[in-house]
């Protein structure tokens, strides 16, 4: 554990911190923007968090980068922003499967293990998500119909991040700013 | 919340000191509270135990005295569950077998203000200045610590920048009204976005060599020379917490069994 | 105390030396003044001094950098950076925290150092700079200057011995400038070596002990300031001018508009603006002036309201009263944006496409759907044709970048393209924040330039800058804020610098 802990570089984790930031401030712009419950804007806030989720993956190839970032995505939103606490385990475990899922490809270059890992964050952090509003609703089940839908909206958009994860990759490689 | 006080925290010229001072309670006091609220509050499930919990920690909210803010985030949380309440209803007329009733979405309900109730204080507190002396007194290693202050760090920043980009795409002569981001979500989005992800990419890799010039190490020995102190106050509002806990869990093994208003 | 011997170095992705058989040094006391044009390698030469050249970017090194006679190659980063203290032209990018305090005891905190120490250290460096009175304010509240005040005293307060500055003045007005000399001048003194890095030369006259001037990663040239008279070689490396008159106090004030009525007038008349911040005292009340076509410097201390002017005269910010004339046809806050341009300080900020030709194009395009919906031709014509993206390129030389991603370019060549941009809406008024901080002398000429082409097509050009080589070349008046006071009453009265 203690390897783990130390082994990170302050420009790695500089660039962590400064990634979770941006995604915080993206996501609540557009979240603020639009309203909570707007779909475009449900599904915007999803993909500007995969595409900055996919670069900075690409940016820092370390194993743990994504577990990482969301600790300190959780931690600091939980102090500021008031967000649930119950949001923390599904996003770790995704983190976790996310990891384990990027592990075989850790020395491969190229964009698609930063894709694949960012892909299972998504996918299994929101099916957990879905089970903990489960756990929130289970005295009427008739609500998670609600809730459902919210989240498949949201995952549309976290796949269409996936997409735009990779231009955006390209396009910073066409500007000279991320070499493989 | 309204979103124009929220960006003003997140924004950070307000320096939080005062609500530093006046927040008295530690950090890590409300964020255990938060913790085991969350908790129980998922572990009970009857009608009785909630309310134990509801009545607690709405006094705990009181307690920070914004009324307003909280006001704000009861109405957004009525019309939330307004909405909710109209779903059921309506697959309850498409669906008969899940019947409805006001009652059995209370427990639900119930749950929801709860945890708004002890997230409230923790945020409301924690203003994005002070947060850093928050985070000292977590004693979190290095490898959680940097990022986090990086991270709290460039949140004002970047609200600051998203505003900028937006001044100066009106500038240009782009309609950033609601309609013309219906239409042309994707472009807008770019448009919004693709500076602030090149500003992240130069930021990271400024605020990197200034970190190596600084001397920053993971094996670097961290003392703080400011932290915020766990007083009295912050063991009793643990101690209640805990006993509320306890209250509820026995209210909820003691009658939770028993159907109340048809409710488990 | 630095020492270069035969150096040469190559960055990882790049074939060819960013610097090339660099041989100098700097001794405990002395002060070394680094100039050259942009892209010359003045940077990757203070990046050699503080050792992140290879330290940080890897690449390949030839020679030796000696740091009090160790070879930085050899040692780690951060034993590196106990030696050398460096300052980046945007302190605020190398800040950690939020607040004064926080920030300057960030190092120590990380150092080990015990509480009590660390709280001495902080007020010492605080006391020594002034910055007792900020200490508890968030770094977003200071001035340009408090903030490389705060960057100074952080880097001090872990006693250097030697100092890297990397364009210091780039974002300082004059006072801070001279303000910024004298403190290096005492520094100096005190026993340390000094390198700086800067465009701007003539606030380091009398400080400087060497000038070393780079051309394409070489040294052309080395010696006393007194180097820097000759014109040939500025003109030759690009350099911008040696010795700079204060011309703030001497530029008059915009003449006043002739005529009122529509076509009689050839600028833009504001009348009655009043304007205050949400609970705040008025910025402005009832203020009247008006620019007639030409450049004009928009003058001012800091705070004063130099860029909520320039936002209420685009439309940005509503005034609470006051009316707006162009070309004697008054407009309503929304049309403005239609016909006043403004170029803000963060050019990241500003481009948002994937070639230089791709950003010029849909910038003019959107000019023309301004125009069109407008109406801004008002069935007159103002007798100048629209640029084209050629010309746009051609006017600020960005033609060699046309295919590049606007993002790749360097801070200079983003700021050239977002002033093209502007060009682009062919605008009646057009401001400027800062168009020239951070730019070699070459490309300081190329904006005055291209700034006196357009009010030479009618347009009023207002430059709010603290570059007084600018002001000198191409501002014909002064506006004064707050509008009324003028030049003679001396409040604009420089400090005295020092070592004058």
């Amino acid at each position: 554990m203690t390897r783990f802990l130390s082994r990170w570089s302050a420009r790695e984790l500089v660039v962590i911190g400064v990634f979770a930031a941006a995604s915080k401030v993206a996501t609540l712009v557009v979240a603020l923007a639009g309203g909570g419950l707007n779909p475009i804007s449900l599904m915007g806030k999803n993909l500007i968090f995969t595409t900055l989720l996919v670069v900075m993956l690409c940016k820092v190839r370390r194993p743990g980068t994504l577990l990482l970032f969301t600790v300190i995505n959780i931690i600091v939103s939980m102090l500021l922003l008031g967000a649930s606490v119950t949001l923390l385990p599904p996003m770790l475990l995704g983190a976790l499967v996310a990891e384990l899922a990027m592990w075989p490809g850790r020395r491969d270059g190229g964009v698609w293990n930063p894709v694949l890992g960012a892909a299972v964050f998504d996918v299994v952090s929101k099916v957990l998500s879905v089970g903990v509003s489960w756990l929130f609703m289970r005295e009427n089940p008739a609500m998670m119909v609600m809730v459902v839908p919210f989240v498949a909206i949201g995952y549309l958009g976290s796949v269409g991040g996936l997409f735009s994860g990779v231009k955006a990759v390209k396009e910073l490689r066409h500007a000279g700013i991320i070499h493989e | 919340m309204r979103a124009s006080s929220m960006s003003s925290r997140l924004v950070g010229t307000d320096m939080g000191r005062d609500a530093q001072k006046s927040a008295a309670l530690d950090t890590r006091s409300r964020m255990f509270v938060t913790l085991l609220a969350s908790v129980v509050t998922i572990v009970i499930s009857s009608f009785e135990g909630q309310m134990i919990l509801f009545a607690a920690s709405l006094l705990y909210a009181l307690s920070i005295r914004r009324y307003r803010a909280l006001f704000i985030a009861y109405g957004f949380m009525a019309a939330m569950m307004g909405i909710a309440a109209l779903f059921t209803f309506g697959i309850s007329k498409v669906m008969p077998s899940m019947t409805f009733s006001l009652t059995s979405l209370a427990v639900p309900f119930l749950r929801g203000a709860v945890m708004l109730n002890v997230v409230l204080p923790l945020a409301l507190t924690c203003r994005v200045q002070a947060l850093l002396t928050a985070l000292k007194s977590l004693h979190l290693p290095f490898c959680i610590y940097i990022p986090g202050a990086v991270m709290i760090r460039f949140i004002p920043t970047f609200m600051h920048d998203i505003r900028q980009v937006s001044e100066t795409l009106k500038i240009r002569g782009y309609d950033l009204s609601f309609g013309e981001m219906f239409r042309h979500p994707l472009m807008m989005l770019r448009l919004l976005f693709t500076p602030l992800l090149f500003r992240s990419l130069r930021t990271s890799e400024e605020l990197g060599i200034a970190a190596e010039l600084k001397g920053l190490e993971a094996e670097g020995r961290f003392v703080p020379f400011a932290s915020s102190a766990w007083t009295r106050r912050d063991t009793l509002l643990v101690f209640l917490a805990a006993a509320t806990a306890v209250l509820a869990l026995y209210c909820h093994f003691r009658w939770g069994a028993v159907p109340v208003h048809g409710m488990r | 105390m630095i020492r270069f011997e035969d150096v040469s170095y190559t960055y990882p992705f790049s074939d060819a030396p960013a610097v090339r058989d660099i041989s100098f040094r700097v001794r405990a006391g002395e002060l070394v003044l680094v100039s050259g044009q942009s892209g010359c390698g003045k940077t990757t030469l203070m990046r050699l001094a503080n050792g992140l050249c290879p330290g940080y970017f890897r690449g390949k090194l030839k020679g030796r950098v000696l740091v009090d006679g160790k070879d930085t190659a050899l040692m780690p980063l951060r034993d590196v950076s106990r030696l050398v203290g460096t300052l980046f032209q945007d302190p605020e990018q190398q800040f950690f925290a939020l607040g004064v305090e926080d920030e300057l005891a960030f190092v120590h905190e990380w150092r080990g150092r015990s509480a009590e120490e660390t709280r001495e250290r902080v007020r010492r460096a605080a006391e020594s700079f002034g910055l007792s009175s900020v200490l508890h304010n968030s770094i977003h509240e200071l001035s340009e200057g408090q903030k490389q005040k705060v960057g100074l005293a952080s880097i001090l307060s872990q006693e250097p011995r030697v100092l890297v500055l990397d364009e210091p003045t780039a974002n300082l007005d004059p006072e801070s400038t001279a303000d910024l000399a004298c403190r290096l001048r005492a520094l100096k003194e005190s026993g340390m070596a000094i390198l700086v890095v800067d465009h701007r030369l003539y606030w380091l006259e009398g400080v400087a002990d060497r000038v070393i001037v780079m051309k394409k990663g070489e040294i052309c040239a080395m010696g006393a300031f007194s180097l820097l008279e000759d014109e040939g070689l500025r003109h030759n490396c690009g350099l911008r001018d040696c010795h700079v008159e204060d011309v703030r106090r001497a530029l008059p004030e915009p003449l006043p508009q002739e005529g009122s009525e529509e076509g009689a007038e050839s600028g833009l008349r504001v009348e009655g603006l009043t304007f205050a911040y949400k609970g705040r005292k008025n910025v402005f009340e009832k203020a009247d002036f008006s620019l007639s076509p030409g450049v004009t410097a928009l003058i001012g201390d800091n705070g004063v309201g130099k860029t909520t002017l320039a936002r209420l005269l685009t439309g940005l910010n509503r005034a609470q009263e006051g009316r707006f004339f162009i070309r004697g046809r008054q407009l309503a806050a929304r049309e403005l944006l239609g016909r006043v341009g403004i170029v803000l300080q963060n050019a990241d900020h500003q481009l948002h496409m994937k070639t230089v030709t791709q950003e010029l194009e849909v910038c003019l395009e959107l000019a023309g759907r301004l125009k069109a919906d407008d109406g801004k031709d008002d069935g007159k014509d103002d007798g100048a044709r629209d640029f084209s993206v050629r010309e746009l390129l051609e006017l600020f030389g960005l033609e060699a970048l046309a295919g590049r991603h606007p993002q790749s370019l360097s801070g200079g060549e983003k700021q050239r393209l977002v002033i093209a941009c502007a060009f682009a809406k062919k605008p009646d008024v057009l401001i400027l924040d800062e168009p020239t901080s951070g730019l070699d002398g070459a490309n300081m000429l190329r904006i005055a330039r291209a700034l006196e082409l357009l009010a030479g097509r009618g347009a009023c050009v207002l430059v709010i800058t603290h570059d007084l080589e600018l002001m000198k070349l191409s501002c014909t008046s002064a506006l004064r804020l707050p509008v009324g006071r003028k030049a003679s009453d001396g409040r604009e009265e420089k400090k005295e610098i020092c070592h004058e």
